[in-house]
């Protein structure tokens, strides 16, 4: 089953060279993130798929697919719990 | 659905519809209205105290600079010799008067020391005063004997025994760079990395998560100030007779 994550319209992001900070006007909290969180979030944003990411992060980057995946899994759990991200089946 | 944006600061409840901004005192009957970009006195506010009006009046300006591109963060900013910014971004009790007013004593003009005004100058960022009489601990006076002056005004029941100062002030300048600051028993100055600049800048503006119109470009702002030369700085008393010397230092 393919997931996607949309995100809610009172988070908002700002991204820089080595990561992104995102805030959250309803919660009033904000979190870091670093590179590779924020090149997730990037695709997140692209609606990509949840299940293509870790392929993705690892043509990108020195990981494997399956490293990738639990990391993404972690995060997109992460951002979930904290409200950023709703999660919904495709 | 309301397109209406409610938040509160401090003892002021706010209600934006996009068009004004009513900004009502929880504790009294007084409204101060932002309204194409003038401030206008609302119900109750003539009768109100004077502290209820300055605080609705500080909050009305904040709220009317930000729809002009201006963001208040919490910082202090002093001008260089060079005419260049610098600001002193930190949590209270960081240090931020304390640094302001000894830079202020090697000859810098102070923007402010509580709270500065940024707005984006092309691929610069602009500083501008936010002023408020520069206060700083009587414990200070251990380093510079002239704060124990006692004809200094102190705040009553202030438990950090403030007195305030007049110093020549400066209006506005280009920032040269951006000084996360802390006490420590070690001092040490070294480069911030964007991510933790901008989670710093988040960390001290606090209206950034107001959910109106302005948060994104407020949010865009400090990503470009956090663009800038941005630097830690632990410091200790003992840097504060050298603190000019260090922060130049970092430039050259």
């Amino acid at each position: 089953m393919t997931r996607r994550c949309t995100i809610p319209h009172d988070v908002a992001c700002a991204k820089v060279d080595d990561g992104a900070v995102i805030l959250h006007m309803g919660t009033k909290r904000y979190f870091s993130l670093n590179e590779t969180g924020a090149e997730i979030w990037r695709l997140l944003e692209e609606a990509v798929p949840v299940d293509e990411i870790p392929q993705r992060l690892s043509e990108q980057f020195d990981v494997s697919v399956e490293e990738a995946r639990g990391g993404v899994t972690e995060l997109i759990a992460a951002l979930a719990g904290e409200q950023l991200l709703e999660l919904e089946q495709a | 659905m309301s397109d209406t944006v409610t938040w509160q600061w401090g003892d002021v409840d706010a209600s934006d519809d996009g068009a004004r901004t009513c900004l009502t005192h929880r504790y009294a009957d007084a409204q101060l209205v932002v309204a194409d970009g003038r401030l206008v006195r609302g119900r109750g506010y003539d009768d109100a105290g004077s502290a209820v009006r300055q605080e609705l009046a500080r909050v009305g300006a904040i709220v009317r600079l930000r729809q002009r591109g201006r963001y208040l963060v919490h910082a202090a900013g002093a001008v260089d010799p060079q005419g260049r910014a610098w600001l002193l971004a930190g949590d209270s009790g960081s240090g931020k008067s304390t640094l302001a007013y000894a830079l202020a004593r090697t000859g810098w003009t102070v923007l402010g020391d509580d709270g500065v005004l940024i707005e984006r100058a092309g691929s610069a960022l602009r500083a501008h005063a936010w002023r408020d009489p520069l206060r700083v601990s009587r414990t200070l006076s251990v380093d510079f004997p002239e704060v124990a002056n006692p004809s200094l005004p102190a705040a009553d029941n202030d438990p950090r025994q403030r007195v305030s100062i007049m110093m020549h002030g400066a209006r506005s300048a280009t920032v040269a760079a951006i000084v996360l600051i802390e006490r420590a028993a070690q001092f040490a100055i070294a480069s911030a990395g964007p991510v933790s600049a901008l989670a710093a800048l988040v960390r001290q503006s606090p209206w950034v998560i107001l959910d109106d119109a302005y948060a994104r470009p407020h949010l865009d702002l400090l990503r470009h100030a956090a663009s800038q030369p941005v630097f830690r700085l632990r410091h200790t008393p003992a840097e504060l007779h050298s603190v000019a010397a260090v922060l130049q230092g970092v430039l050259a």
